[in-house]
């Protein structure tokens, strides 16, 4: 019951939150000079055509209207239609780009959970010993080389000189090989980084000498006892990890050609396509809220230390 | 029994009484701070390299003889040689001299918008922490709207009110980017709160401010100097990625950025023109992690073993 509660009242919040994001997105929108229809392609725009294509997207209107049409459509579940690519609408949109990225994101995030955590046991369990330092070299160039240089480097040796992979594109398994790990690398670096410090705290603690004074088996001792405490530090940091990795890397999917929605928010922005600009902070804000609230709620599910207030 | 031998159940004579004696001068924590970071080799590697890459940014124009602007259409696209150590771009115009004038553009950006996040960071966090309960339901919330609104926005807001340059990535780097600082130092003050010397202070009747700027913040400065040096690397990389959009400082200043964003279209064909501005950012960001990992060891008591 005090779990229901709690969920009911973190989604009361991120509603108020949503609302307070789409509010000043709407202001700051409005802010910046220039509108859709002032490109340098549309220079010569009849003043009627103009006018015509205001009053469609009700541009024409104060926006204190344009604003209430908005959230009430919002209410409704529509985010209207893209300016610049109509007649598709902004759900379309996301649509067909969200799953592009969203299937990449998840093959990134389990390769840096997966990868991360095993190379932060490995060198937690070997301090000090060549391991650890194999460890340390290899997440220090992790957190290091940017992520496009690491696209590009990836690109050169396997699709140029080895010819192994496909450097652009998205239709198979092979085309996601090489994103994946341009967009895993840093987090995999830093996971490992995290589990190897929080597994080294939890070892010093007094349950692991109970543990193992009980004559449980080490193996036991480690994924059983000590893993499971380890692994909190990991789930905070999962948070917004997924929320951006889902949405897409701009350079990422630029260099590789994929058809995600990594880029989307920056030719929205450049086009001044504001039903895209709302629609896509709408999105990416929800995505964002439903992530924290998770990683709040696993936090408690496997802590139970922790209580729901 | 030659372990319990008689002699030593003889008395002690009075001369070993200066081995109780406290020879070693008691040192504070800073003090040790500094003997752990010397101790580190990877650490004095980081720090020589942080003072040289910042002293490359004020002196650049005394370490090439070209300027990076000048063109010399006859040599466009050259492989590096002698007289142009990291060969010339598609311009024409010397790389190490534009990677020299570009550490200028970059370590400014890093270094001021760290400033900002210093600043408002710690105040927004402190403050948070410090009063709890619904003021900081509030202020993190707020934290939350802030975060959800995208980058770019404020970004080219800012660009048309200010005019796009270096002011306007600095600031908008700032404001964007203190949030993990705040969210830090809320939970650092939170810990802190409990202790009995706030207390003492409070009971002295010590006003809110004094005891967040003299008791609050020396007690966060492990915490913040460690984020500030991972703030560093993160406004060098955010940087890049505006460059990569198109939004930094203007032709025909570059900031290390620029460079490789220019270079990535002819990588294939001339590859040393993207190798040296990346080497450029892998270095500072590696220098800086260096000295975070070991400021964060030194002065993490946890670490010590």
């Amino acid at each position: 019951m005090k779990m229901f509660s709690y969920i009911v009242q973190r989604i009361f919040w991120g509603i108020v939150t949503l609302w307070v994001v789409v509010t000043v997105t709407f202001m700051l929108m409005h802010g910046i000079p220039g509108g859709p229809f002032d490109g340098d392609s549309l220079q010569q725009m009849n003043e009627t055509v103009r006018a015509n294509l205001e009053a469609k997207f009700g541009l024409d209107r104060p926006y204190i209207e344009q604003y209430g049409l908005y959230l009430s459509n919002l209410f409704k579940g529509e985010l209207g239609i893209s300016i610049t690519y109509s007649p598709r609408t902004v759900k379309q949109i996301i649509a067909r780009g969200f799953p592009v990225s969203a299937k990449l994101g998840l093959v990134s995030i389990v390769i840096s959970v997966f990868i991360g955590v095993v190379l932060g046991i490995w060198a937690a369990l070997k301090r000090s010993k060549w391991q650890d330092t194999l460890v340390k070299v290899f997440t220090t160039i992790g957190i290091t080389i940017p992520g496009f240089v690491l696209a590009t480097m990836l690109i050169y040796v396997f699709a140029v000189k080895l010819r192994l992979l496909p450097s652009y594109g998205f239709r198979s398994i092979k085309h996601v090989i090489l994103p994946a790990i341009a967009l895993s690398l840093g987090s995999i670096a830093f996971i490992a980084r995290l589990t190897r410090s929080s597994m080294l705290d939890v070892i010093r603690q007094d349950y692991i000498r109970t543990a193992r004074a009980k004559g449980l088996s080490p193996t036991t001792v480690i994924y059983k006892h000590a893993l499971k405490n380890a692994l909190m530090p990991i789930v905070t940091y999962l948070g917004p990890l997924v929320a951006s990795l889902l949405t897409g890397s701009f350079i990422v999917e630029k260099i590789f050609s994929i058809p995600g929605m990594g880029g989307e928010m920056v030719s929205a922005i450049g086009n001044r396509d504001y039903m895209m600009i709302l629609g896509l902070t709408t999105f990416f804000s929800i995505i964002l809220i439903v992530t924290y609230i998770l990683v709040d709620i696993i936090y408690v599910l496997i802590d139970p230390r922790l209580k729901f207030d | 029994m030659d372990i319990y031998s008689p002699q030593m159940m003889e008395p002690l004579s009075k001369e070993n009484d200066s081995l109780y004696v406290i020879t070693r001068p008691s040192i504070s924590y800073w003090q040790d701070v500094f003997r752990r970071l010397k101790q580190s080799k990877l650490t004095m590697v980081g720090l020589i390299l942080v003072v040289l890459i910042t002293l490359i940014a004020i002196f650049a124009p005394l370490l090439t003889p070209y300027d990076y602007y000048s063109q010399d259409l006859q040599r466009v696209n050259e492989k590096p040689s002698l007289d142009h150590p990291f060969g010339l771009d598609g311009f024409g115009r010397d790389i190490y001299t534009r990677v020299l004038y570009g550490s200028r553009i970059s370590m400014t950006v890093a270094y001021a918008s760290a400033l900002i996040i210093f600043f408002v960071g710690v105040l927004y966090g402190g403050v948070s922490g410090y009063m709890g309960g619904r003021v900081d339901m509030i202020m993190m919330r707020i934290l939350d709207v802030i975060s959800g609104i995208p980058i770019l926005l404020y970004l080219i807001l800012l660009m048309v009110v200010m005019g796009p340059g270096l002011k306007s990535i600095i600031i908008s780097l700032g404001i964007t980017r203190w949030i993990g600082m705040a969210r830090m130092i809320r939970a650092e003050v939170l810990r802190l709160k409990n202790y009995e010397f706030v207390l003492a202070a409070q009971a002295l009747g010590t006003n809110s401010a004094r005891i967040l700027i003299h008791h609050f913040i020396p007690n966060c400065i492990g915490v913040i100097i460690v984020n500030l040096t991972f703030a560093i690397p993160q406004a060098i990389f955010a940087e890049a990625f505006l460059s990569f959009l198109g939004l930094g400082v203007s032709a025909p200043q570059a900031s290390w950025g620029i460079l490789t964003a220019e270079a990535l279209s002819s990588y294939m064909i001339y590859p040393h023109q993207l190798l040296f501005p990346s080497l450029a950012i892998c270095l500072t960001i590696l220098a800086y992690n260096f000295l975070g990992d070991g400021f964060r060891d030194a002065m993490d008591p946890k670490l010590r073993t």
